[in-house]
C-alpha cells in the first residue's frame, strides 16, 4: 500500500527518463501520420479528386491540431467530416463523385417509388371437391329430411286438430291486452 | 347464331387436338404393350410379367407424349402461318405510343451472383432503351437476399447500374427482410406495394436477358389480346462453356423449338408458365393468383414451391388465357454448368412438382392444367418407373436363369411346349422406342436445314449432323445418371425428407472429384452390384442392360469431365454444338459478356477487407451512406432492439466483422443509426488492430 504524501493542490511531478519521452513523441508523430493516412483514404473512398484530397486533409489536420486534448486520429476525422459534410452526414451515397456535390438529377433519386398499396389474398382452393360435394349432399339431405319430418308432424297435428306448437312466451304475449 | 369468336375457335381446336393426342398415345401404347407381353417368355401370363407390361406401358405412354408433341410442333413449324399463334396479335411497328399502360420489369433475386444479375439487367435496360420505348417501363430488383455481404453488394451494383445507364427513378431496388413464400411471396409483395401502378409486369430470373424488342412486342400483344392473362416466351439457354452445358444448350436450340411449338399446338390458350421471361397482367394476377399454403408440413405441405404452374392454372381458372409465345425470339436464360448443379436444381423442382399431386383434383381447374400438373410430376416420376421396370425385368431375367423350363405343362400331350424367345420382336420394340425418342430430334434438324435454312448458324450441315449424333450419345450416357438421381428426388419427398431451396449456383463452376464421389457413389455401388449379379446369372441380359449400368459405374469421372470448360471450348473451336448466339451473338449478349464494368468514381484499389460487402457498408463512407439511404428505417423498434444492437456494435468494434454471425450482421445492417455510429467509431479509433480489421491504416 502506498501513502500519498503530497499536499492538497500539489501536482505530481513525474520525472521520466529520456527514452520514454522520445517514445511519447514518436507516438504523437505516429498518431498524426495515421490521421493523415486515414483522412486521405476517407477522401479517396468518397471519390474526391487527388488535389482536393490533399487540400481537405491538410485543412482537417490543422483544425485537429488546434483542438488539444483528444487523440489525433479522432479529432482529424471529426474535423474532416465537418469539412466534407457541412450539413451533416450525407443523405445518400448516390453521387457519382465529389464534384457533383451529391446533386445528380432534378428529381431526388429514390430506391423505390411511393407505395400504392393493394391486396393480394391467397386464392381459396378446394383440393378435395368430392369431399365438399359429399358434405354438401349430406347437408342438403339432412335439411330436406328435417323439412319432411316437419311436414309430417304438421300433417299429424292437422289430423289430430292440434294447432301449431307456439312458444309459451309468445302465447302469453298474444293473450296479453 | 352468334359469330364464332377467336376464343371459341381456339378452344374448339384445342379440344380436338387433345382428343387426337389422347387417341394416338393410347393406341400406340396398347400396341407396344401387347408386343412387350409377347416378347416375354411367359407371354405376360405371370404376375411378374404382368407388372413388367404395366410399367412398360406407362413408360411407353410417357415417351409417346413427347413424340406426338414433337409431331404437333413439326406441323406448326412447317406451316407458313399459324393463325392461332398469340404472337400474330403483335403490331408491325415497335411503338407503344398509343397506349397509356405502364409495365414493370421485375427481377426477384435471392443470394444470386450479383455481377451476373445486374449485368443481365443492364443489357435488358439498354436494349429496351434502344427501342425508344423506355418511358413505358420501370425496373425493379426485388431482393430476398439473406447473406449480408451479398445484400450490400447488390446495393452497390444497383447504384452503379443506375449511374452507368442514368436509370435513377426508373430502376428501383427493394430488399425484403424475410423471404416469406420465397419467389412467389417476393412477387406478391411487389404486387401489393406497387402492382396498382402498372398494368403488366415482365418477370425475369437472375440469369435472364430479354431483348427490348421482345418486351415491347409482349406488351403490344397483351394490349391487343384483352383476354390474355399470362404470355410466356420460350427462353433459350446461352453463355455456358462447360461440356455438358454446351450439349444442353445445343439440344435446347435445335430440338427446343419443335417441342415448344408442340406444346403450343396442344395447349393454345391453356398453357403453363415457367415463372420467368414472361409477361403477366397484374390486376387479375393480384385478384386470383395469390398462392395458398398447403395444409401439412413440408415436403408435400406448406408453401407451394413450383408456383409458376399453379399461378397459370389459377389464372386460367379465373377465365384468363395463358399463352406460350413459342415463336418470339430474344429471350434468354442460363443453365447449370455441371451435371451436379443440374441434378441439385432438379431435386428442388421435383419436390415442387410432387406437391402438385395435392392440387390435381382442385375444383374448377381446367383439364389441361390437371394434365400439366401430371406432366410435371411424371417428369421426375418417370425415372422411378424406369427404375422399377429395370428391377422387374432383372428379377425376371434372374428367375429365368434359375427356373427349369417345363416342356409338358399339360399332361398327355404329344409334343413339348418349347419356351419361345423372339429376338426380332424384342428388337422391333426397341427400335420403336428409339424412333419415338429420336425421330423428333431428327425432324428438328431436318426442319432447320430444309425449312428454316439455318444450318449455317449451327456450324453448317455436316457439323450440325455430327453434333446431333454426339448429342444423342451424350444424352444416352447421362440418362441413367439422371434416372438414378431423379429416383432419389422422388423417393425422398415421398418419405417425408425435405429438400432445401437454396439459390442456384450460376456461372461455369467445375465439379471437384470429392464432390462427384460424394454425389454419385451410391448409384455407382448399386450399378456395380446389379451388373455383377446379371453378369453371373444372365449374361445376355447383362449385355442388354450394359448401356445403363456402364455409365452408372463410371458416373464419377463422367460427371467431373463433363463439367470441365476446356473440352467445351475445344468443341466450340471445332464448330461442334454451336448455337446461333455463339456464332453471331446479339447485342444484348455482347453487352452481357462485357460484365458490370468498373464502378464509377472508384479509381483506387479497395483495401482487402472491403471486398466483403458488410465490411464495406461499415467502413466505406459512400457505401455506408448508400446503405443507410436504402434502408430508410423509420419504424419504431421494440425496447430490447437498440440494446441488442448496441451489444453487437461493441462486439464488432472490439473483435471485428469476422466475429459477427450473419444474423448479427443483418441486425446491424437493418439499423442505420447503429451502422453510422459504427462507421464513425472505426474511423476515429487510433488502435492499429481495430483499424486493420476494418481495412483502415
Amino acid at each position: 500500500m502506498t501513502i500519498d504524501t503530497r499536499k492538497p493542490g500539489q501536482e505530481e511531478v513525474v520525472l521520466r527518463p529520456l527514452q520514454e519521452s522520445r517514445t511519447e513523441a514518436e507516438d504523437i508523430a505516429n498518431g498524426w501520420a495515421t490521421a493523415t493516412r486515414r483522412a486521405l483514404l476517407y477522401l479517396k473512398a468518397l471519390g474526391v479528386p487527388p488535389r482536393d484530397c490533399l487540400r481537405l486533409a491538410e485543412e482537417a489536420l490543422s483544425c485537429a491540431e488546434r483542438e488539444a486534448g483528444s487523440p489525433a486520429v479522432q479529432s482529424a476525422m471529426i474535423s474532416l467530416r465537418s469539412l466534407v459534410y457541412p450539413g451533416g452526414v450525407p443523405a445518400n451515397g448516390l453521387s457519382s463523385g465529389w464534384t457533383s456535390g451529391g446533386v445528380l438529377h432534378s428529381r431526388t433519386p429514390m430506391a423505390v417509388p411511393p407505395v400504392n398499396r393493394g391486396v393480394m389474398i391467397p386464392a381459396s382452393i378446394d383440393r378435395r371437391p368430392w369431399l365438399t360435394l359429399l358434405l354438401r349432399f349430406a347437408r342438403r339431405f339432412r335439411s330436406s329430411s328435417r323439412k319432411a319430418r316437419r311436414r309430417r308432424e304438421a300433417e299429424a297435428r292437422q289430423d289430430l286438430q292440434i294447432g301449431p306448437v307456439m312458444p309459451r312466451v309468445k302465447e302469453e304475449k298474444r293473450r296479453a291486452p | 347464331m352468334h359469330p364464332e369468336t377467336p376464343r371459341i375457335r381456339w378452344q374448339r381446336t384445342a379440344r380436338l387436338r387433345r382428343f387426337l393426342l389422347g387417341l394416338l398415345i393410347l393406341s400406340t401404347t396398347l400396341i407396344a404393350s401387347s408386343y412387350m407381353a409377347d416378347v416375354l417368355p411367359g407371354l405376360g401370363s405371370t404376375r411378374l410379367e404382368l407388372a413388367i407390361v404395366i410399367v412398360f406401358g406407362a413408360l411407353f405412354a410417357w415417351v409417346s407424349i413427347g413424340f406426338w408433341e414433337g409431331v404437333g410442333g413439326l406441323f406448326t413449324l412447317w406451316r407458313r402461318r399459324d393463325p392461332l399463334a398469340i404472337s400474330a396479335a403483335a403490331g408491325a411497328g415497335l411503338s407503344l405510343a398509343r397506349t397509356d399502360c405502364r409495365t414493370a420489369i421485375v427481377m426477384p433475386i435471392c443470394n444470386e451472383g450479383v455481377d451476373r444479375a445486374f449485368a443481365g439487367l443492364r443489357a435488358t435496360y439498354r436494349s429496351l432503351e434502344g427501342t425508344g420505348q423506355i418511358e413505358h417501363f420501370d425496373f425493379f430488383v426485388l431482393s430476398d437476399t439473406g447473406d449480408p455481404d451479398i445484400w450490400v453488394e447488390e446495393e452497390i451494383a444497383w447504384a452503379d447500374l443506375c449511374r452507368s445507364v442514368g436509370g435513377f427513378n426508373r430502376i428501383f431496388y427493394r430488399h425484403r427482410t424475410s423471404n416469406y413464400k420465397r419467389k412467389s411471396g417476393n412477387i406478391a409483395d411487389f404486387c401489393k406495394r406497387w402492382g396498382r401502378d402498372y398494368r403488366y409486369m415482365v418477370v425475369l430470373d437472375a440469369d435472364s436477358v430479354m431483348c427490348g424488342e421482345t418486351i415491347v412486342r409482349l406488351v403490344q400483344i397483351m394490349e391487343r389480346s384483352p383476354n390474355a392473362g399470362i404470355i410466356q416466351t420460350s427462353p433459350l439457354p446461352v453463355n455456358r462453356e462447360s461440356l455438358i452445358a454446351r450439349v444442353q444448350q445445343f439440344a435446347s436450340h435445335v430440338y427446343g423449338p419443335i417441342f415448344t411449338a408442340g406444346l403450343h399446338f396442344l395447349q393454345l390458350g391453356d398453357s403453363h408458365s415457367w415463372g420467368h421471361n414472361m409477361i403477366i397482367r397484374i390486376e387479375p394476377f393480384m385478384e386470383h393468383c395469390g398462392l395458398p399454403t398447403l395444409p401439412g408440413k413440408p415436403p408435400l405441405g406448406g408453401q407451394i414451391l413450383s408456383h409458376d404452374f399453379v399461378e397459370a392454372a389459377l389464372m386460367r381458372k379465373a377465365g384468363w388465357e395463358v399463352w406460350l409465345a413459342h415463336d418470339l425470339t430474344g429471350s434468354y436464360e442460363e443453365i447449370p454448368s455441371s451435371l451436379l448443379n443440374e441434378l441439385k436444381r432438379d431435386r428442388r423442382w421435383s419436390q415442387g412438382n410432387l406437391q402438385h399431386f395435392r392440387l390435381l383434383f382442385t375444383a374448377g381447374l381446367f383439364p389441361a392444367h390437371r394434365a400439366l400438373f401430371l406432366h410435371g410430376i411424371m417428369s421426375y416420376g418417370s425415372a422411378l418407373l424406369w427404375f422399377l421396370f429395370l428391377c422387374l425385368s432383372s428379377a425376371e431375367a434372374i428367375a429365368e436363369a434359375f427356373q427349369k423350363p417345363d416342356y409338358f405343362p399339360v399332361e398327355r400331350t404329344l409334343f413339348p411346349e418349347w419356351p419361345l424367345w423372339h429376338p426380332r420382336w424384342a428388337l422391333t420394340l426397341l427400335a420403336t422406342t428409339a424412333v419415338l425418342l429420336f425421330l423428333p430430334k431428327i425432324l428438328s434438324v431436318l426442319t432447320l436445314i430444309l425449312r428454316q435454312r439455318r444450318a449455317s448458324q449451327f456450324g453448317g450441315v455436316l457439323r450440325l449432323l455430327l453434333s446431333l449424333l454426339l448429342e444423342a450419345l451424350f444424352s444416352a450416357v447421362f440418362a441413367p445418371m439422371r434416372m438414378a438421381y431423379h429416383c432419389k428426388c422422388v423417393l425422398l419427398p415421398l418419405l417425408g425428407r425435405e429438400v432445401g431451396w437454396a439459390g442456384q449456383q450460376r456461372g461455369d463452376r467445375e465439379t471437384r472429384w470429392t464432390e462427384a464421389m460424394r454425389f454419385h457413389s451410391g448409384a455407382m455401388v448399386v450399378a456395380l452390384l446389379w451388373a455383377a449379379v446379371l453378369f453371373v446369372y444372365n449374361r445376355s441380359f447383362f449385355w442388354w442392360t450394359s448401356p445403363i449400368s456402364i455409365p452408372l459405374i463410371f458416373a464419377v469421372p463422367l460427371s467431373v469431365w463433363c463439367s470441365r470448360v476446356a473440352p467445351g471450348r475445344v468443341l466450340r473451336r471445332a464448330g461442334l454444338f454451336l448455337i446461333p448466339e455463339e456464332s453471331k451473338p446479339p447485342e444484348e449478349l455482347r453487352d452481357l459478356a462485357r460484365g458490370p464494368g468498373s464502378p464509377e468514381g472508384l479509381d483506387f484499389q479497395l483495401p482487402s477487407p472491403w471486398q466483403q460487402g458488410f465490411v464495406r457498408a461499415v467502413a466505406d463512407p459512400r457505401v455506408n451512406a448508400l446503405h443507410r439511404f436504402l434502408v430508410q428505417s423509420t419504424r419504431k423498434v421494440s425496447g430490447s432492439t437498440p440494446r441488442l444492437n448496441q451489444a453487437i456494435l461493441k462486439k464488432a468494434l472490439s473483435l471485428g466483422a469476422g466475429s459477427l454471425s450473419a444474423r448479427e450482421k443483418r441486425r446491424l445492417l437493418r439499423d442505420p443509426k447503429s451502422l453510422l455510429e459504427l462507421h464513425q467509431e472505426i474511423w476515429e479509433r487510433a488502435e492499429g488492430k481495430t483499424a486493420r480489421m476494418w481495412g483502415l491504416p
